[in-house]
């Protein structure tokens, strides 16, 4: 029972994380550089665990956000060519980035105790969390409670601070130019706390399953808020929701746990969507 | 090793040549249908799609318990497509913008893809393994019936975006304009959809869900810098991806034991980059010489 | 003045918003008519509600029968900013894009459509550019092409939206003498257009909107002061 709870709280903690940093990332139509960098950071894991081994968490987060950061400038590079739209220098900019990462698993494998399956789709993901089923959560519980509520602070106070001049830069380019906040830089100021949050979060749902946190709670806020503190605390609400009624569904099934919290993520958006929907189409 | 990557080309194995003739159709018929994506700017919806096709495989082994490739790949094609639908749906009717959408789309559909994975998993066993090579591509393991499946379902694709060739052209480069000349929009998206979903069904086989994105947008990025027709473009994605996916599976059958998705995506990356290199000295060279 | 295009009861609406409320409206055979109106008037709207471009209801017909089921008698130009001009296509290729239809199946063209297109090139003299890559044209040169499209229709009704915007003032003459001229072989001709200054010389009949049906007519009775402040509020005086 304390282990469900230990599961559900780190997940939750996570999924908030992933949902305030969603939302920007929303309002800014870059979710798919989410996706991107999501995928991007692999190869960053790969360096850190040969350089540090695998308990060095600021190492692999480092490294993993020095990954995410290159590739959004590997993309904003691409652009600057004319038959290199938006898509192409996104879709190019990952693949190649997790080609490499894929491949420098199968090279280190051995070496580094990673079954690539477990990795990319998150089995590591509950690996950790049904060890805590498994053996006394006390050991191994906590860490990834504590590194999940110290991500949580941070994005809370990272957002806190830069508030206004995330809300100017990602409303409009101009405006923010002429209060002399420079859009480039907020632009890889949040990519990069995106890749941090991406890189902490996969520990606990695996590179894959972090777009559904970090997109579909803040996309569910968005469709029925009017205003950005709104959107933040419905998409808080959808997130611990997913996650709670996420980890019931998986014990039922007996599957992922990471991926049953993201389907219900994405029941309740479906739900949210269809209702908005018809009140707006009959009301 | 260089050994190795000589006796590939020596065709001498079989079931190497087959399953270089499947990954060189794969990659023509994923370039070719990428052309338009690219084109139309919808080449992320690739990237869509093919994680969308996972909950569609697992549900097609669950309800019939066999792995037929026939079976999994109607399977796929039906998620995918749904994915299509619910993509656009959600762009059209609310306020998400299109980026929200396909990221919706494809992490829910993929989540779901995961979950029944792991439920399969845990609940049925040895009986699905290779169920996981959808998700990274096993070009080696590619068979006879495979490739003649390859073969069916790319050249059917491909025999139709051809008849319907110019209207899609129209259509993608002014939609406005193509209704106006009576070309019907609704058909012609819905044509390059189901096309780009089965393109995509059968690629993963080679390079799995995750990396289909860069198959599919690649070889027409790569094309554009050789020629500035439509119709020479095609052509060359198509040559460009068969290209690229006998050189990756060529790399990948030398190193024992890697799977062959990512290395076709290196080579085509590295092909791009050349690409960008080769066309700045051009131009350097072009205004040097005041052209 | 012979009527082409009637339209009745028209009403186009995005969501809660009324863009076009229009009861009832005569489009001139074998005249030049400008739409005016400040920005947001619906002008666009009731261009692409007559090519059935968006939802709308009411009636657009032309001598009688439904538009939408006559499309062949229309031709359109967009407005040229709506376009990806890195599109791999030259002009020749933009221009035969005129002849396709919902029966153009695979990938040449006939020798007709092949000279038609030829023809129509010649038409805005753009005949020396016909390989040329579409986006190695200037702003005026990219304006003639898509009216050249238009044209290889040889449709007798051409609608434009805002075809004079951004572009030189030569090519804007030589634009509107080649219109005269077309107006002359018995087609009419529908604008969109942004320059209240130049209507009054530009056209024969010329629509007022202002969200609905201001005033239409002759240019100098429907460009009146009274109307025009109708249509945009706050007093126009014309220097010239």
């Amino acid at each position: 029972m304390a282990d469900s709870i230990w599961i559900i709280v780190t997940a939750s903690l996570i999924a908030l994380s992933c949902a305030l940093v969603g939302n920007y990332l929303v309002l800014r139509n870059q979710a798919m550089l989410g996706d991107a960098l999501s995928h991007a950071i692999l190869p960053g894991l790969l360096f850190a665990f040969l350089l540090f081994g695998m308990q060095n968490t600021i190492a692999y987060v480092l490294s993993c956000s020095l990954f995410g950061v290159l590739s959004i400038a590997l993309i904003d590079l691409l652009k600057q060519h004319r038959y290199f739209n938006d898509d192409v220098a996104i879709g190019l900019s990952f693949t190649s980035f997790f080609a490499l990462g894929v491949i420098l698993i199968s090279l280190f494998a051995g070496k580094v105790h990673l079954d690539y399956d477990h990795v990319l789709y998150g089995e590591i993901a509950y690996v950790p969390i049904d060890v805590w089923i498994l053996e006394s959560g006390s050991q191994i519980g906590p860490r990834s409670f504590w590194i999940a509520l110290i991500l949580l602070i941070t994005c809370l106070l990272f957002i806190a601070v830069s508030y206004r001049f995330l809300l100017i830069s990602s409303f409009s380019e101009e405006l923010a130019k002429m209060q002399k906040i420079n859009p480039r830089l907020w632009h890889y100021l949040l990519l990069s706390f995106c890749s941090i949050v991406v890189v902490v979060s996969f520990e606990s749902v695996g590179a894959i399953l972090v777009v559904s946190f970090l997109i579909i709670p803040s996309s569910t806020a968005y469709l029925i808020s009017k205003s950005l503190k709104y959107m933040i605390l419905y998409s808080f609400i959808v997130a611990v929701g997913s996650c709670v009624l996420g980890y019931f569904l998986a014990t039922l099934l007996n599957s992922s746990i990471a991926a049953s919290m993201a389907v219900v993520s994405g029941i309740i958006f479906t739900l949210t969507f269809t209702a908005s929907y018809l009140r707006k189409s009959l009301g | 090793m260089i050994e190795s990557f000589l006796n590939f080309f020596s065709f001498s194995h079989p079931n190497v040549v087959i399953a270089a003739i499947g990954v060189s159709l794969i990659g023509f018929f994923s370039g070719s249908v990428g052309t338009f994506l690219v084109l139309d700017k919808k080449s992320l919806l690739g990237d869509a799609i093919s994680h969308s096709l996972l909950p569609g495989i697992c549900l097609a082994f669950l309800i019939n318990g066999s792995k037929s490739p026939l079976l999994l790949l109607t399977g796929a094609v039906i998620s995918g497509l749904m994915s299509t639908y619910f993509v656009d749906f959600i762009s059209n009717k609310s306020k998400l913008s299109r980026d929200a959408a396909l990221a919706i789309g494809l992490s829910f559909f993929f989540s779901i893809g995961i979950m029944l994975l792991t439920y399969i998993q845990h609940n049925q066993g040895s009986n699905q393994a290779g169920l996981e090579s959808y998700l990274f591509g096993k070009a080696a393991s590619i068979s006879l019936e495979d490739t003649v499946m390859i073969s069916i379902a790319g050249v059917l694709s491909y025999v139709s975006l051809l008849i319907f060739y110019r209207q899609l052209k129209a259509t993608i480069f002014n939609r406005s304009f193509a209704s106006s000349q009576g070309i019907s929009i609704k058909f012609i998206q819905a044509l390059l959809n189901a096309c780009a979903v089965i393109m995509i069904a059968i690629g993963i086989q080679a390079v799995g869900v995750v990396l289909m994105a860069a198959l599919i947008l690649a070889p027409a990025s790569i094309s554009r810098f050789y020629s500035k027709r439509l119709e020479k473009i095609l052509i060359l994605s198509g040559l460009i991806g068969a290209f690229g996916g006998l050189m990756g599976t060529a790399v990948s059958y030398t190193l024992e034991g890697m799977p062959t998705g990512p290395w076709i995506v290196l080579v085509l990356f590295v092909m791009s980059i050349l690409s960008i290199v080769l066309n700045y000295f051009k131009t350097k060279w072009q205004t040097r010489s005041g052209l | 003045m012979k009527a082409l295009i009637e339209i009745e009861k028209l009403k186009v609406q995005y969501g809660k918003q009324v863009a076009l409320e229009l009861k009832h409206l005569v489009i001139p055979q074998a005249q030049i008519t400008g739409i005016v109106g400040p920005n947001g008037s619906g002008k666009s709207s009731l261009l692409k509600a007559m090519l059935d471009l968006v939802p709308h209801s009411g009636s657009v017909k032309i001598q009688g029968t439904d538009l939408k089921s006559q499309k062949e008698r229309v031709s359109y130009v967009p407005q040229k900013e709506a376009f990806d001009w890195n599109f791999p296509i030259n002009v020749f290729d933009l221009v035969l894009m005129g002849r396709y239809g919902p029966r153009s199946f695979f990938v040449r063209s006939s020798g007709k459509d092949k000279a038609i297109a030829l023809e129509a090139i010649e038409l805005v003299d753009m005949l020396k550019y016909k390989d040329r890559q579409i986006g190695e044209l200037s702003g005026g040169q990219q304006q003639r092409v898509l009216i050249a499209r238009a044209l290889a229709k040889q449709a007798e009704l051409l609608l434009l939206d805002e075809p004079f915007a951004g572009i030189d003032a030569s090519t804007e003459t030589k634009l509107l003498s080649l219109f005269e001229q077309l107006k002359d072989q018995g087609k009419s001709i529908v604008m969109v257009h942004h320059d209240l200054l130049t209507a009054k010389n530009y056209f024969d009949f010329v629509v007022l909107l202002n969200n609905s049906l201001v005033a239409d007519g002759n240019a100098t009775e429907t460009l009146s002061a009274q109307n025009l402040e109708r249509a945009y509020g706050g007093s126009f005086n014309f220097t010239k």
